[in-house]
């Protein structure tokens, strides 16, 4: 499948990615500067991306756990926040559009 | 400290040409110097405060290079392309010669192995998982609270691992003190068997499981592994043997020793007792803590070309040790890094690795922890380090607590 990802001030770029892994590790391992500091494990919130509204009702629910970190972000939106650590990529998301946030990029 | 002599004996390497002597320390990576006194992680961030440099370089265990900045081994673990999983083990001659399928392959050759391992083990199965696993943790639990003491390490860590995977893999129950035999032999061989026989036994009674999974494929972490393509093609039998056994083995002495640094800490402190005994919703996060504050792998990447590091040239072929050690301890990563604040935000380490071969089993880990730590809290909230005992810390690629006696007061 394929991911649309915007980056703040550096422009959009298309990766491809592989069913079965998630959207942090897709976009960690095409070289995007995604932060994930702690690797994936629904811990830091820095891989925090908005999901593009024509995406976002098709992911798996969010739990409990995600929306308590989502929600401590400066840039939450309920309508399009998530952890891009927590979404697995699937070929039926193909096409998928998000941008990374200010607090999900590497420093 | 007996076994060392042999340790010590051991000739250093010359100093390379490629390696500035400013950046020569004196640091094995088994046997770190005071870790008797200050402990395991105390021992490797006085290495990493003890230089100006990103990188250093050691004679011991061959010659080999050392990251030191949390960023700086998380970047290595984020670019195979320069640091490669071809050899993962000081000292490289014996990193060369053992390790399971996919954990020595680069991308693209480990991408379709490691889909497998995420099928098997990933998110979506430990979310499933979970009773099982309280399941097991409360059963041990149930049987040692009333004995007011125990040897953590014997009698929880290295019981519950095992008896999780038996029930993952849908082994009958009596089988578990072979299949621990030949783990233990795996993970910690003491020279009875070579590593050929024990490999050799434990494929004799897995293979039939295997025939059986394939015929009759259930939901079992065997049927998940082995009902399985690799890019199209179907899997050789060396190739789920090696899968299933890889899964058997990354998942123990990690967890193991995570597990007992995780309950010596708590023993210790009171105060971080009761803020979890008080609020086990708290539990997740603490979990997360206590993996940033108490890593336990040391592993290392083969340098693929030469590439600059730090004002270094590495040479293709150098190894570097990556130590998952000092991610979370690192204080440009974490403000006051070897305090444990349940409460922090930001929280950042690389104690399940990065990069394309980051942990396979992280979710499942942090997972067996919590469950552990509730179930342990609710039996048994006050606990104390066995007055008079030592605990010594052992470094390597996978660091070790010896022995945990604790005890409690019986209800
Ligand atoms: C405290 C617990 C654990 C820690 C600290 C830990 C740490 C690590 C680290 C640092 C790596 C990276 C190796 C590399 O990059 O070369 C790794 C890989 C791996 N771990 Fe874990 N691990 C833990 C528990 C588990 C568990 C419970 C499982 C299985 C259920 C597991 C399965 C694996 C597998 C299969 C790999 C290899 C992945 C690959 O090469 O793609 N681990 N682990
Ligand atoms: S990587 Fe930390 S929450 Fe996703």
């Amino acid at each position: 499948m394929k991911i649309k990802v915007a980056i703040p001030e550096r422009g959009e770029t298309e990766i491809e990615a592989r069913s079965g892994w998630t959207v942090m590790e897709a976009l960690r391992d095409a070289g995007i500067p995604i932060a994930a500091r702690c690797g994936g494990g629904c811990a830091c919130a820095s891989c925090h991306v908005h999901i593009d509204p024509a995406f976002f009702g098709k992911l798996a629910p969010v739990s409990e756990d995600e929306t308590d970190l989502l929600e401590s972000s400066d840039h939450y939106d309920v309508g399009a926040s998530r952890l891009s650590c927590q979404i697995i990529c699937d070929d039926a998301l193909d096409g998928l559009a998000l941008s990374l946030q200010p607090d999900s990029l590497e420093d | 400290m007996t076994d060392n002599v042999a340790e010590m004996a051991k000739p250093l390497a010359d100093v390379p040409s490629n390696v500035p002597a400013d950046r020569v320390v004196d640091f094995d990576i088994f046997n770190p110097p005071e870790i008797d006194e200050i402990g395991l992680h105390e021992a490797w961030v006085k290495l990493q405060q003890s230089t100006p440099h990103e990188v250093v370089w050691t004679p011991h265990n061959e010659g080999h290079w050392i990251a030191l900045r949390g960023k700086r081994v998380r970047a290595m673990y984020r670019d195979p392309d320069h640091f490669s999983s071809h050899v993962i083990w000081l000292p490289k001659s014996e990193g060369l010669q053992y390790g399971l399928v996919p954990t020595r392959l680069d991308p693209p050759q480990h991408t379709p192995f490691r889909e497998v391992l995420n099928n098997a083990i990933g998110i979506t199965v430990t979310k499933e998982v979970e009773p099982i696993v309280r399941e097991v943790a409360v059963e041990i639990i149930e049987d040692l609270a009333p004995r007011g003491a125990c040897n953590f390490t014997e009698d929880y860590a290295k019981q519950f691992p095992v008896r999780v995977f038996l029930k993952l893999l849908d082994i009958p129950y009596e089988d578990v003190a072979d299949v621990k035999k030949w783990v233990d032999q795996m993970t910690r061989p003491d020279g009875s068997m070579s590593m050929e026989e024990v490999m050799e036994n434990f494929f004799r009674y897995v293979d039939p499981i295997i025939d059986d999974r394939i015929a009759n494929p259930g939901e079992d972490l065997i049927s998940r592994v082995v009902n399985n393509d690799i890019d199209g093609r179907p899997m050789t039998r060396a190739e789920m043997r090696g899968l299933v056994s890889l899964l058997l083995v990354a998942g123990l002495d990690t967890v193991v020793n995570a597990l007992s640094f995780f309950m010596e800490f708590l023993a210790r402190s009171a105060s971080h007792r009761h803020e979890l005994v008080e609020n086990p919703k708290k539990i997740r996060l603490a979990v997360e803590e206590l993996f940033r504050r108490f890593p336990v792998v040391a592993e290392a990447r083969m340098v693929k070309v030469d590439t600059q590091v730090d004002g270094v040239t590495m040479k293709a072929g150098d190894m570097v040790c990556v130590p998952t050690i000092l991610g979370g301890t690192d204080d440009q990563m974490n403000k006051c890094p070897m305090q444990v604040d349940f409460n922090r935000k930001d929280t950042s380490h690389v104690t399940f690795g990065d990069g394309p071969h980051i942990c396979a089993g992280q979710h499942f880990a942090r997972q067996e922890a919590r469950v552990t730590i509730e179930e342990w809290l609710k039996r048994i909230p006050e606990f104390e380090i066995a007055p008079g005992s030592k605990i010594q810390h052992k470094s390597g690629i996978v660091c070790t607590v010896e022995d945990l006696p604790l005890v409690w007061k019986v209800k």
